[in-house]
């Protein structure tokens, strides 16, 4: 990892979410959907960030887009006229900033607006921007469109006239409009038939070379993430309990929490072959999150260190980083 | 490489319906309802009527008839003079004092008849304000009179002021909508898209004013009207009075569906983009919902009609010489009247024609309001 | 699900305050007093008046202080249960309207159980039969209702009645129980007589719930949970009443607060023209003459009775649905 090519870097980045209860509603905790994450981002990349639903994937996410404001934590964009703090940028200046870092959703049905028609929608953002209008605009959705690989005679459709595969593909083209360095992909095939996802995987990889695109690809699925991802972060009730390269992450995980999760995708043809064990328990609750380590109670290898003392996310390799007491002690099996 | 904006498809309905706008699909959808349809061109030719009264009329609202007073409704006959006439004859109406109660009876005499006229030329009225005609639409020859309504205590021709009161009650109807629409879609706009203090205060305004009873509280309202205002002044008072109660439900509407709309992945996006809040709300969030309140509107109308209705049948809304359905029907408060004149009630009828055409009309809109609800995967 | 009554009960107050404030402020509206009026009636027929006394007048029942003062006089009694004084009458307002309020609530919320009572099982019926020939007839009626507007109907039940039963449908009782004191009799005399004015009052709410039930239970009637229920076996009574109708019953329960305010307006008119001994007719003329104190109670007590609904249809809501407890 190269220290001075960093695009994006996230530092301690904490989210608490109140909780109103009785009858003055009172604060009586928190919800902490985002505790304490670290990670960087070296520009052209991607790093995937994997989890449960209810983790803070998305959570971390909207606080990188600058979508929600911290409770601590900054994150920081490295560009080549300088760097800059998201959240102490103000409002102004913001807006301009904007055209660095685009999102993906999740949702080809309901990111579209449905009474608009894909020329303004893609148009929208260079419209805002004041980047072009009338007849250039067109071009440059035309541009935007081919690019995406739909036909630009498709411009004055509206979006109910296109499948799911198609609308995403004009969500990236959306995402494309203002040339951002940073493209964060909220769970963009998860719902996609398979054979649709491997057609936007294809083309997010393609357009990634092509344009020098940063990813921050958030998903469940671990098959995609080894596709399309140079660096995993794994999250569990809002930390990164495991950060390392994808390979490496998948042959070899460090943290029992992975190891599980590696252990529930399906593999044809290895019956018999690999360990098999189910995760007990149910997920923590961010409000309310055990003492010690968060997974502990849930965990194969717990030892009382475990259930004592919070475990900090350490660097056990190069490029390798787990947040377990037993890290070094533990052999645990990949894919 | 040309980029091609001619589009081309094998199927060009598939193509319409692809590139088809927002309100073209509303339409199709609406379409669907056919008694829908029909209501709407019910709605559409009674206020046309109202527009046109003076002509459509057969007589001036004001013209009384001395000769014919209380006459019950006469029939259009196409038996007269012996035999079957293509064209409709209306009998001339006679009357005869009853011995016992000292009242008319009146009855039509079949040896007398009067063809009934087209775009004949009877009393002269000013169209409009503007110029002055007497061709009135239906009508039949000087010595025949054509009561289809029959006529009230001081002679006038119910039809005819049935028809001229629509006017003043179909737009009664109309514009306290349309004020209660705009207050509805500010408040509830800022309720919805702000929240915090404005919205905790609007609602607490709104619970209120829906806990008050509205009759009582227009009877108040109303009260309050000094006697001595002009009759256009009380109009638009009433006016003001219906719609000071409608807004709530319209704010009520629009601030659901902006807090449910804030949180529409298309809306991020755009805010993502930069767009400004105005734009949002502008592009993404108003037209998404402007369909729900114009649903919700046209189902106030009725009531609206109704209150007027109400208020002037106690008579503390519009007063003659204003004419509305209210008024008119202000006639039958005594029982006494309407046992031996009936027909009195026959403005009813429009009453109940115009509120049944709105309720098929809301019912195909709302259906027809949200074309993508359908959509979601 | 305490802390959530309780809430509910304190939200109330602020709610009632400003209700009090505005009802205060509507029977203020019209120019000039009830001395006013009545001088005016006097002068007009020709009768002598004696300026210092209505002076005095003025005096004694604050007519002179600024209205902010008057409201909190007003109020304060109120509080106390003594809600002032009708001149029109001659009498404490709570001696004249107090059968009045009672008897308004009684028919209200007699034409609010018909409401529920017919709407919900016609409107069962209607959408489990949907298309058939009771359902196509049973909607026209449901339209003719709702087309209907209730004091309408009042009249032309009366015409019916005079004309046709030679019967007078005025009044909720007989003459002979009109001013008698309240005896079980007097109890049965009036159910005999109410059931007109309810029905004419509830007609209009009935046949639009019974649209709202059918449509909504229809609604219920496709989703997944209703044919898994079939599909166990469940026989299709119980599976009827026990999942979609629970569901559907929803929105007619939150309907509560806006059916009764509705429900109590339409008695009020129908009561003018039926010449019934409720609310309407005498507030008609209390607000013509400007007997400031018993309008003002009218609004506010019918006001409280609406508010009063709503809670209750909170609380009915919040046991019937679990979802809103959690709130």
């Amino acid at each position: 990892m190269q220290a001075n090519n960093i695009l994006l870097q996230v530092k301690n980045l904490k989210k608490h979410f109140p909780i109103k209860k009785g009858l003055l509603r009172k604060v009586s905790g928190s919800i902490r959907a985002v505790d304490d994450v670290t990670f960087a981002i070296p520009k052209g990349e991607t790093l995937a960030l994997v989890g449960e639903s209810g983790c803070g994937k998305t959570t971390t996410a909207r606080l990188i887009l600058r979508a929600v404001r911290p409770t601590a934590g900054e994150v920081v964009f490295h560009l080549p006229s300088g760097d800059v703090s998201i959240h102490n940028l103000p409002e102004r200046e913001l807006r301009a900033f904007r055209k660095h870092m685009q999102l993906i959703f999740q949702d080809p049905f309901s990111s579209l607006n449905p009474r608009m028609t894909i020329l303004e929608t893609i148009g929208e953002p260079l419209l805002v921007n004041r980047i072009a209008s009338g007849k250039q605009l067109e071009d440059r959705v035309c541009e935007l469109m081919e690019l995406v690989n739909l036909n630009s005679k498709y411009l004055r459709r509206y979006p109910h006239a296109f499948s799911g595969g198609q609308r995403q593909r004009i969500g990236i083209a959306r995402a494309l409009a203002l040339n951002p360095e940073l493209i964060v992909a909220d769970e963009p095939v998860s719902a996609l038939d398979v054979s649709v996802q491997a057609q936007i995987l294809n083309l997010l990889k393609d357009l990634q070379q092509r344009l020098n695109l940063t990813y921050l690809f958030i998903s469940h699925d671990l098959a995609v993430v080894e596709f399309i991802s140079t660096r995993v972060a794994v999250m569990y009730v809002g930390q990164i309990v495991e950060l390392a390269a994808t390979r490496n992450l998948l042959e070899r995980p460090r943290h029992p929490y992975t190891e599980a999760l590696l252990a529930a995708v399906p593999r044809i043809g290895e019956r018999g072959t690999r360990k098999k064990f189910y995760l007990g328990g149910e997920v923590a609750d961010p409000a309310n999150p055990p003492a010690g380590c968060y997974f502990h109670p849930r965990c194969q290898y717990a030892e009382e260190v475990c259930r004592t003392q919070a475990a900090p996310l350490r660097e056990i390799q190069p490029g390798h980083c787990v947040r377990c007491h037993l890290a070094e002690k533990l052999t645990l099996e990949g894919v | 490489m040309r980029f091609l904006h001619r589009t081309t498809s094998t199927v060009p309905e598939k193509e319409k319906y692809f590139v088809a706008k927002p309100h073209e699909l509303m339409w199709w959808k609406y379409k669907k309802h056919k008694l829908a349809v029909v209501a709407l061109s019910v709605i559409v030719l009674m206020y046309l009527l109202a527009a046109l009264a003076e002509p459509l009329a057969p007589y001036n609202p004001e013209v009384r008839h001395l000769r014919h007073l209380y006459a019950p409704p006469q029939g259009i006959h196409f038996w007269y003079d012996g035999s079957y006439h293509l064209w409709p004859a209306v009998c001339k109406l006679k009357f005869q004092i009853d011995p016992e109660t000292l009242r008319e009876i009146y009855y039509e005499d079949p040896s007398e008849f009067y063809s009934v006229r087209l775009f004949h030329r009877g009393e002269r009225y000013r169209m409009w304000g503007l110029f002055e005609t007497d061709i009135h639409v239906l009508g039949t020859d000087s010595g025949g009179t054509i009561f289809l309504f029959g006529t009230d205590g001081m002679g006038r021709d119910l039809l005819s002021r049935t028809i001229y009161g629509s006017r003043v009650s179909l737009s009664i109807g109309f514009i306290g909508v349309f004020m209660s629409f705009l207050l509805g879609i500010i408040l509830g706009g800022i309720s919805g898209y702000f929240g915090g203090v404005p919205d905790l205060i609007i609602q607490r305004i709104i619970e209120v004013l829906r806990s008050i009873p509205s009759i009582p509280l227009w009877m108040g309202l109303s009260a309050a009207l000094p006697m001595t205002w002009s009759p256009l002044k009380v109009y638009f008072g009433i006016t003001l009075i219906l719609s000071f109660l409608g807004w709530t439900g319209t704010a009520r509407a629009v601030r659901g569906k902006l807090l449910a709309l804030r949180e529409e992945d298309f809306a991020m996006a755009a805010y993502l983009a930069g767009a400004s809040n105005a734009r949002i709300i502008r592009k993404h969030l108003l037209p998404s919902f402007l369909s729900h309140i114009i649903v919700s509107i046209t189902l106030h109308i009725p009531g609206m009609i109704l209150g007027e209705t109400a208020l002037s049948y106690l008579g503390l809304g519009l007063r003659p010489p204003i004419i509305s359905w209210g008024v008119l029907l202000k006639e039958c408060q005594n029982i006494q009247d309407v046992a031996f004149h009936p027909w009195l009630l026959l403005p009813v009828l429009f009453l109940m024609f115009i509120i049944l055409s709105f309720n098929f009309m809301g019912d195909g809109l709302r259906d027809a309001a949200d074309p993508y609800a359908s959509r979601v995967a | 699900m305490i802390s959530y009554i309780i809430r509910r009960i304190l939200y109330m107050i602020p709610t009632l305050i400003i209700i009090s404030m505005v009802t205060f402020f509507i029977i203020q509206l019209p120019p000039g007093d009830y001395l006013t009026t009545k001088i005016a009636q006097l002068e007009a027929q020709d009768e002598l008046v004696n300026r210092d006394l209505i002076d005095a007048l003025r005096e004694e029942y604050g007519l002179d202080k600024p209205l902010y003062v008057q409201y909190a006089k007003w109020m304060w009694n109120v509080l106390q249960g003594d809600f002032g004084y009708s001149w029109e009458w001659n009498k404490p307002v709570v001696d004249v309207i107090g059968e009045q309020i009672l008897l308004t609530a009684v028919v209200s919320l007699a034409s609010l159980l018909l409401v529920y009572l017919i709407a919900i099982p016609i409107g069962i019926y209607s959408a489990t039969h949907q298309y058939s020939a009771g359902d196509h007839a049973l909607t026209f009626l449901g339209f003719l209702g709702l087309t209907t507007p209730n004091f309408l109907l009042a009249i032309v039940l009366l015409y019916a009645g005079y004309a046709f039963f030679d019967k007078s449908f005025i009044g909720l009782f007989s003459p002979e129980f009109e001013n008698a004191p309240w005896s079980f009799a007097k109890v049965l005399d009036m159910l005999t007589h109410m059931w007109i004015p309810v029905i004419v009052i509830s007609v209009s709410s009935v046949a639009g719930y019974i649209r709202v039930m059918r449509a909504n239970l229809l609604d219920e009637l496709k989703k997944q949970y209703v044919v898994t229920a079939r599909a166990k076996g469940l026989s299709e009574r119980r599976l009827l009443l026990k999942y979609p109708v629970r569901m559907a019953i929803n929105p007619m329960i939150s309907g509560l607060s806006v059916l009764l305010p509705h429900l109590v307006s339409g008695a009020t008119i129908t009561a003018v023209v039926l010449s019934l001994p409720t609310t309407g007719p005498m507030l008609l003329g209390a607000l013509r003459s400007q007997d400031v104190y018993l309008s003002g109670a009218f609004i506010l007590l019918l006001s409280t009775l609406t508010v009063i609904s709503t809670l209750l249809s909170d609380l009915l809501l919040a046991w019937v649905d679990p979802r809103i407890r959690f709130e």
